[in-house]
């Protein structure tokens, strides 16, 4: 019996795999890239990878330069990468396709001369492990971390525009060793220092020095501030020092706040979205904090590296302990994540950088010696839309993305938020609240009800108002009743 | 088996007057085992109810692995554990109340929390989130008053002042711990046990 069982079986599996394998390759290309998410109860939800490899970079792409290291990457808005490598002091320029346009190691002036610096010898990167394009002047902003310098280059040519040294005026005891830049649209320098506690680096456009910016907040043991309480000064002498965690990257998002990194455990946040004052105000509305994965197959926790942000808020985090991405939107809420460790192909070994070209990912991998690019999938395109067109306001294409990312993945809970909101926004509240309810979005869901509900109370006026009043009409019966009673049992 | 209407009128008046009411309870013999049995059994069936009922805002349960069973069994399980222990912590330390009083109270105590998770149960499918923060308050009264209800009611069938009263009530938590870890105890052991002969007996009737 069973063996017949099993023989009918067979067939309905077969078609069952063959139904299953296009579905998987239309989208998802292969396992090794699959995505997953978090739902508010904090279980994971797979989905659909959302982006799969397109092309890597490497060495043979640099017509025969050895590519050591990637440090940093970044784009301009034109389609030119600009990859980092610290331990050949190089920085490699290829566009969009992956074809080399140039090198640069000496920095040459307008003149195409190589630029000589005060002291005689020529400039020449050395370590350098951080670049910025600047788009609004069309400079490229160079970290040149051993040399102590930010080398600032003409976009377009590569040629000698100004270096900036350590500021005669800065304070505290940081060394002067840019690891990332940033620059903001006030032409304003953002610095970061690796292992500096003071915080980010600012400098005034001149390259004077400004302030230390976004001072990072440690966690507080209850047990260490008990004993510290009590420690003489001796004691306390011996017991360290909590230092405040250090940045480890920073970027610029749409709205020209700088957002930042730390993979220090001991952090308060790990994600920074810091205002002019330097306070944390990244927004976490989603069922889970900004800091990555819940659970981990090891013993270290998501390590976070760096931060690429779209112009409508969307961020990808790169995380170094286990060569995940993770796509927040800019209210906090977890997207998808891919990525993994390993030696496939796309797969990580010490990834480094992350950034975006359109809505194309390059990915860094220092070990791995490449570069990945990422191209999104069906399902990351419709995320990546869906959430622009909610960003800028046109909720009509919004829902459309929204419906299209349910399509490809029911466990979505951010996007049944979404149509939910756009419902919200259209006064259909009855609908809302069953999208609210998917989406497992208290808050939206209580707005959408007090609509509802008023709504109900409009149109059933009369009826509530009548039992209202017999009820207020019985509680004063039955209150004269009960007086006259007591009255006359006293007489 | 019936609950004269004595007993009903001490069962109301225990509720708002717990010294008089427990007093008389104990000592005149009006409580009702039967009636506390019943509201232990409405307690759990009402802590089911609101799990899977109370309003979408303020019900943050996962609907879909809501085990309603374990649920009624555990919350019965901790009122008898915590009238064991009760009782065998008092008749140590002269409590005068027996178990059947302990329980009574328990049970008494338990009908405000019932109505007050009735009351938060239905009216929470009607509110916003600014709202719930009334029934929260709601929510809260009634469980003072529980605790309120459950002190006094212990206080009075053991004749305890509140401080001694407050011990035991702590020493009887203290007292379920080492009944739980008894329980589990022998449990494993008997487990063991069993599993050991079973492969004594395996082994005979192989070699047999």
């Amino acid at each position: 019996m069973n063996k017949i069982l099993r023989l009918r079986m067979l067939p309905l599996v077969l078609i069952l795999c063959l139904l299953a394998a296009p579905a998987l390759a239309a989208d998802g290309t292969s396992n090794i890239y699959e995505g997953y998410t978090y739902d508010f109860y904090h279980y994971v939800k797979s989905t659909p990878a959302p982006f799969r490899l397109a092309m890597t970079i490497t060495s043979e792409n640099l017509k025969g330069i050895s590519l050591d290291s990637v440090d940093d990457i970044c784009t301009s808005e034109d389609g030119r990468i600009f990859l980092v490598d610290s331990r050949q002091s190089r920085i490699h320029v290829l566009d969009e396709n992956g074809t080399m346009l140039k090198t640069l190691k000496t920095i040459r002036d307008s003149e195409n001369k190589i630029v000589i610096l005060e002291d005689g010898s020529q400039l020449m990167m050395n370590g350098c492990s951080g670049a910025f394009y600047h788009e609004k002047q069309k400079e490229l902003y160079i970290a040149d971390t051993e040399a102590r310098r930010v080398i600032v280059l003409d976009g377009e040519t590569y040629t000698f525009k100004r270096l900036i040294t350590k500021p005669a005026d800065m304070t505290g005891v940081t060394e002067f060793k840019p690891a990332k830049v940033a620059v903001d649209n006030a032409d304003r320098i953002y610095l970061v220092v690796q292992s500096s506690y003071e915080g980010i680096i600012e400098l005034n456009e001149d390259g004077s020095f400004s302030r230390y910016f976004g001072v990072n907040e440690p966690q507080i043991n209850i047990v260490d501030y008990l004993w510290k309480s009590i420690a003489t000064d001796a004691q306390k002498e011996k017991m360290g020092k909590t230092y405040a965690p250090a940045f480890n990257n920073v970027a610029l998002d749409g709205e020209g706040f700088i957002m930042a990194v730390t993979s220090d455990q001991s952090a308060n946040d790990r994600v920074f979205r810091l205002n002019f004052q330097g306070k944390n105000v990244l927004r976490e509305m989603g069922s889970l904090p900004v800091e990555g994965d819940l659970i981990v197959p090891g013993d270290t926790p998501t390590t976070f590296v760096d931060i690429a942000i779209k112009p409508y808020g969307t961020y990808a985090v790169l995380d170094k302990a286990y060569g995940r991405v993770f796509l927040y939107n800019f209210d906090g809420e977890l997207l998808s994540v891919f990525g993994s460790r390993g030696n496939l192909a796309g797969e990580f070994r010490i990834p480094s950088t992350i950034a975006w070209m359109g809505d194309r990912l390059i990915i860094g991998d220092s070990a791995l010696k490449c570069a990945y690019v990422f191209d999104p999938s069906d399902f990351g395109q419709a995320l990546l839309d869906a959430n622009e067109a909610y960003y800028y306001g046109r909720w009509e294409e919004a829902t459309a993305c929204f419906k299209h990312v349910l399509q490809l993945c029911a466990n979505m809970e951010t996007a049944y938020t979404g149509i939910g909101k756009n419902l919200l926004m259209q006064e259909n509240y009855r609908e809302a609240m069953e999208y609210f309810k998917l989406g497992n979005n208290r808050e939206f869901f209580s707005k959408a009800y007090k609509g509802y509900r008023s709504e109900v109370m409009r149109d059933h006026f009369g009826i509530i108002a009548a039992i209202a009043v017999v009820l207020i009409c019985l509680v004063i019966g039955s209150e004269i009743a009960y007086n006259r009673k007591q009255r006359r049992a006293g007489r | 088996m019936k609950i004269s209407r004595e007993k009903l009128y001490w069962f109301g008046h225990a509720l708002v007057h717990p010294f008089d009411g427990f007093y008389e309870i104990r000592f005149r013999n009006q409580g009702s085992v039967l009636l506390a049995f019943l509201l232990m059994i409405a307690f759990a069936v009402m802590q089911c109810l609101s799990a899977q009922y109370t309003g979408f805002v303020m019900n943050l349960n996962n609907q879909d692995e809501l085990d309603t069973l374990s649920m009624f069994i555990s919350n019965i399980s901790v009122l008898l554990l915590f009238s064991l222990s009760n009782w065998t912590v008092t008749t140590l330390f002269n409590g005068k109340g027996k178990l059947s009083d302990i329980f009574i109270v328990v049970c008494y105590s338990l009908t405000v929390l019932i109505i007050g998770e009735a009351i938060v149960c239905f009216v929470s499918n009607f509110v916003t989130t600014e709202e719930v923060m009334i029934l929260n308050t709601v929510r809260a009264l009634c469980i003072a008053w529980f605790v309120f209800l459950l002190v006094a009611g212990l206080g009075t069938i053991h004749e305890y002042g509140l401080g001694g009263n407050l011990a035991s009530i702590v020493m009887s938590i203290v007292a379920a711990a080492i009944i739980l870890f008894i329980g589990i105890l022998l449990f494993t052991m008997l487990e063991r046990m069993v599993s050991f002969f079973v492969s004594v007996g395996q082994e005979l009737m192989r070699r047999l």
